[in-house]
């Protein structure tokens, strides 16, 4: 273990770069939807940076399905190669010569068809083939590849003279990569031409060449038999011309011998093929947002996802200690909101109490009863400690990094502060120190230094501070609730209230995009005939800017266009007037209870 | 301020036409906001800079102005040339096209003060491809200081990332099975910078950085301080990050630098982010004709810093891109 993880048991470590050994004592299986992704089938796994999609393709390379389950090479139920696309061939500026030229399409498929053909025997290399027939990758070579390829073959390859499987897959990964560079090299005499030029090379496709060459890997002897799953990451970063490649590939029926798991941020660019129809869920895909996995009705899984992750870390760092000990929280703090839970269970014994269980009230009010008394008198607001591994769990939003990456600062402040000695426990001080500090970056730099999307899809700079304005409005907004007398004050989402104008439409997806909002949907509560609308949580990470109560919400608020338009207008102004109660906040806003099946 | 070669490099805007007495049949010169724009012209003899092509963004009403000022300083001879700057398909074939109406200029001369990083890695390459026979030369009008209104961490020059990509021309040759590594040439922009490498994501990281005695800038030389908060902000992700030192004053010294070092990753494809000065971004073009399987890209800033980008200084940098001296000195390097 003390090759993936350095000093600091936070440390992030590229999935790629853990051994299988590694991997195994990292991956936590906390995911109730892992049968949808191990089972035959296209999916699209989306979610945003650092939830873990990487992690998850990593688990599924036959090194460490061998060794988490015991098997062989071709025990294994599917053959996942890693497809990695971040890489930088596909966003050439060349390729943008292309563009609304001829062979556009073809030649983007090409280039996309070599990046996974290389990096498909590239990993089959790697692999531990000793139990796999060298006959049959002879027979494979010539029976299957070859055909493929003869044309484009400048010179007889004497497939006999290889000693192992791994030569023979080793000649085949030389033969690709010299034909793609043959598509890098034409693409870069492109750079400084006013017209296409003529292209002269092969051209290799999904059904015609890289099917086959799939298909056949299934029939070597030692191989798996099943299935070849193609382990697709980071599938926002291919361009419009090679998202419809992919989406095509999609498109295609077969799924029962080879299958594209493909992992994506949210701005994977389009749904449609080359040819102009679109792929569609659930006949052509199965998808699944890890994020809504995390902060839907599943969040009970990501807190034990979280727990066992962090005694991983732990344990491998020589740690003795639960997560819950390493993170504790401020015990004063908690004495004192146990102090008032206890007096509403009492006042719920004396039948003072407004929720139906004992512990209603006790949930609902102490926290915010708290904050609100430092608020007060004291006016002492920022003295609330978010120390705690549970409010760290719920603060972290679903997505595993924004865990690990402020424990990583709190585990480094630590050891500056502690000079070397071995760290047990982070001080509470030092917890609610870089997560304030995490909020204020997240919310002020973050969205100054980072836009999504390239020239077709940019972002213009008075949207961003649009996005701004409304999340300060919202966070005074809820904050302004939690202090105020209303039954619940554990409110930390809003839904839409009768229809939207585009720009505020823009403005909240533009949210949703950049990670600010989580969307999802609630049941309309004034239509008889049913029907949902959008609800938009936000990023508990951003919790601490207002001092809001992040373990847990209840309720969301019903809001209408004009005072969404008012908070992106002039949030600061929409809030003074809301402290003096001059703005018609009740008139324009409803607080709702969330019912049981929308938590 | 004299290089390997015992070339002069530097000296006074002032004394630019008593130092460096050479004629040019052609100048190209692009007009940012920055006042900077026309440091060298207001300081050079009309008759050294030969024709002028006075290149600037048409969709930035200042760079406009700063164009038109270019052309009542020069007067005659000199042709301005909009282009739009977000496209460099569009800026390329400008360039190539207006450059093309100059094939008999046997001496060149590139202001390289406020290109876009880009635009200058692209103009270069046309300048090579056009005048293929011709002596190319740069000239760079250092700054006083950046961002005079702020100190230490608080100064900002742009803000915000568009995307990264590729700067057409150097696409390098990249090996889909080797990791990535990012070296990246640190200048002040470290909020851009960081969201660069977030957005490129490789698997390895590299932070160039000049020494402070080497800054082209007046003030401000303790870059290093900022530095090394830039590496402690990257450590998350990436707990071996190198650190290489390039001269920022000499770009083949420079270029040297970089090519040894790329050489020394041969495993590994390797991508140029330059976001230091333009003659750190003439290194990163000399290293990248040296070593062609090296990418070099590029993230347009949401915001520049108008109002108080930098402020210009008293000096200027001189030398050779193209010719017989820089081609025998750049072979040395192979």
């Amino acid at each position: 273990m003390e090759g993936a993880l350095s000093k600091n048991p936070f440390q992030i470590t590229t999935p790629e770069d853990l051994t299988a050994d590694e991997m195994i004592s990292l991956f936590v299986d906390e995911h109730t939807d892992l049968p949808k992704i191990v089972n035959p089938g296209h999916v699209f796994i989306k979610g945003p940076r650092g939830v873990g999609k990487s992690m998850l393709l990593r688990f599924l390379q036959p090194d460490c399905q061998c060794l988490y389950f015991e098997k062989e090479l071709s025990q294994l139920d599917f053959l996942g190669i890693y497809i990695p696309l971040k890489n930088t061939n596909f966003s050439l500026t060349e390729l943008r010569r292309l563009e609304d030229a001829h062979a556009c399409d073809i030649l983007n498929e090409h280039l996309l068809t070599c990046h996974c053909c290389v990096r498909v025997f590239e990993e089959l290399e790697s692999l531990q083939l000793s139990k796999v027939s060298l006959e049959d990758a002879k027979k494979y070579y010539s029976d299957v590849f070859e055909p493929l390829i003869c044309n484009y073959l400048d010179c007889e390859y004497n497939i006999e003279e290889c000693e192992s499987v791994k030569d023979v897959f080793g000649k085949i990964k030389v033969i690709i990569t010299k034909e793609s560079r043959t598509i890098t090299q034409y693409l870069r005499k492109l750079a400084f031409q006013t017209r296409i030029l003529p292209y002269s090379g092969a051209l290799f496709d999904y059904i015609d060449f890289l099917l086959p060459l799939l298909e056949g890997l299934t029939r070597i002897e030692g191989m798996p038999k099943k299935t070849v799953y193609l382990l697709i990451d980071d599938a926002h970063c291919l361009n419009e011309t090679q998202t419809r490649v992919l989406n095509s590939w999609v498109g295609t029926r077969t799924s029962r011998k080879v299958s594209l798991k493909i992992s994506t941020q949210y701005n994977y660019k389009t749904i449609y093929t080359v040819s102009g129809l679109t792929i569609d869920t659930p006949h052509d895909y199965t998808e699944i947002d890890m994020a809504t996995i995390y902060t839907g009705k599943e969040k009970s899984n990501y807190k034990e996802r979280v727990e066992k992750i962090v005694s991983k870390r732990l344990k491998a760092a020589g740690v003795d200690k639960t997560p819950q000990e390493f993170f504790p929280p401020d015990k004063e703090q908690e004495k004192a909101i146990q102090e008032i839970a206890e007096m509403y269970r009492k006042r719920h014994d004396l039948g003072e109490g407004k929720g139906y269980y004992r512990g209603d009230d006790a949930l609902r009010y102490s926290r915010p009863d708290y904050i609100r008394g430092l608020a007060g008198q004291r006016k002492a607001s920022s003295t609330y400690s978010y120390a705690g591994f549970d409010q760290l769990v719920h603060l972290s939003s679903g997505v595993i990094r924004h865990f690990l990456h402020p424990a990583y600062l709190m585990y480094a402040q630590e050891s500056a502060n502690k000079k070397g000695a071995l760290i047990e426990r982070i001080e509470c001080e030092t917890q609610t120190q870089i997560i304030r500090k995490e909020a204020d970056n997240y919310l002020f730099e973050e969205l100054d230094k980072l836009k999504n999307g390239g020239p077709e899809n940019a972002w213009p700079s008075s949207s961003v501070e649009k996005l701004k304005n409304l999340i300060q409005g919202l966070g005074g907004v809820f904050r302004n609730i939690l202090l105020s007398d209303r039954s619940e004050r554990r409110v930390f989402s809003i839904a839409l209230s009768g229809s939207v104008t585009d720009e505020v439409k823009s403005i909240l997806d533009l949210g949703v995009q950049m990670g600010y909002f989580h969307k999802s949907t609630i049941g309309r509560k004034d239509s008889r005939s049913g029907g949902r609308t959008a609800l938009y949580v936000l990023n508990r990470r951003l919790a601490p800017i207002w001092n809001l109560d992040p373990t847990s919400f209840a309720g969301y608020l019903s809001i209408t266009n004009d005072t969404l338009i008012r908070l992106i207008q002039d949030p600061f102004g929409y809030l003074r007037k809301l402290e003096l109660k001059t703005a018609a906040f009740d008139e324009e806003t409803e607080y709702v209870q969330l019912s049981f099946f929308d938590q | 301020m004299i290089n390997e070669s015992g070339e002069k490099m530097k000296c006074e805007l002032s004394r630019f036409s008593e130092k460096f007495k050479e004629h040019f049949d052609l100048s190209i010169m692009m007009c940012s906001f920055e006042e900077r724009s026309l440091s060298l012209i207001k300081n050079v003899e009309r008759q050294q800079l030969g024709n002028v092509l006075i290149i600037y963004n048409e969709e930035n009403e200042a760079c406009r102005i700063q164009a038109k000022k270019a052309q009542e300083i020069l007067v005659d001879n000199c042709v301005l040339l909009p282009v739009a700057i977000n496209d460099p398909l569009v800026y390329a074939d400008r360039v190539l096209g207006e450059t093309s109406k100059y094939k008999e200029a046997k001496s060149v001369l590139i202001d390289v003060t406020t290109f876009t990083h880009e635009a200058l890695l692209i103009t270069l390459r046309i300048c090579e491809m056009a005048f293929p026979k011709s002596n190319v030369k740069y000239a760079y009008a250092n700054a006083r200081q950046y961002c005079s209104d702020e100190i230490g961490e608080k100064k900002w020059l742009s803000k915000g990332i568009t995307e990264v990509r590729s700067v057409l021309g150097y696409s390098g040759d990249l090996n889909p099975c080797n990791r990535d590594r990012l070296l990246v040439i640190v200048g002040y922009e470290y909020s851009r910078t960081i969201a660069a490498i977030e957005m490129i994501d490789p698997t390895e990281l590299t932070l160039a950085y000049g020494k402070a005695e080497d800054a082209t800038t007046e003030q401000d030389q303790d870059a290093n301080a900022k530095f090394t908060d830039l590496v402690s902000s990257m450590a998350f992700a990436y707990p071996d990050i190198n650190k290489l030192v390039i001269p920022c004053n000499d770009p083949v010294a420079a270029a040297k630098e970089i090519v040894q070092y790329v050489r020394s990753c041969s495993e590994e494809n390797v991508i140029v982010l330059p976001m230091n000065n333009k003659l750190t971004t003439i290194a990163v073009e000399m290293a990248q004709r040296i070593e062609p399987t090296i990418q070099v890209c590029y993230v347009p800033a949401e915001v520049y810093n108008l109002e108080n980008y930098s402020e210009p200084g008293e000096f200027v940098y001189f030398g050779e891109i193209y010719g017989a001296e820089i081609k025998e000195r750049l072979n040395e390097i192979n």
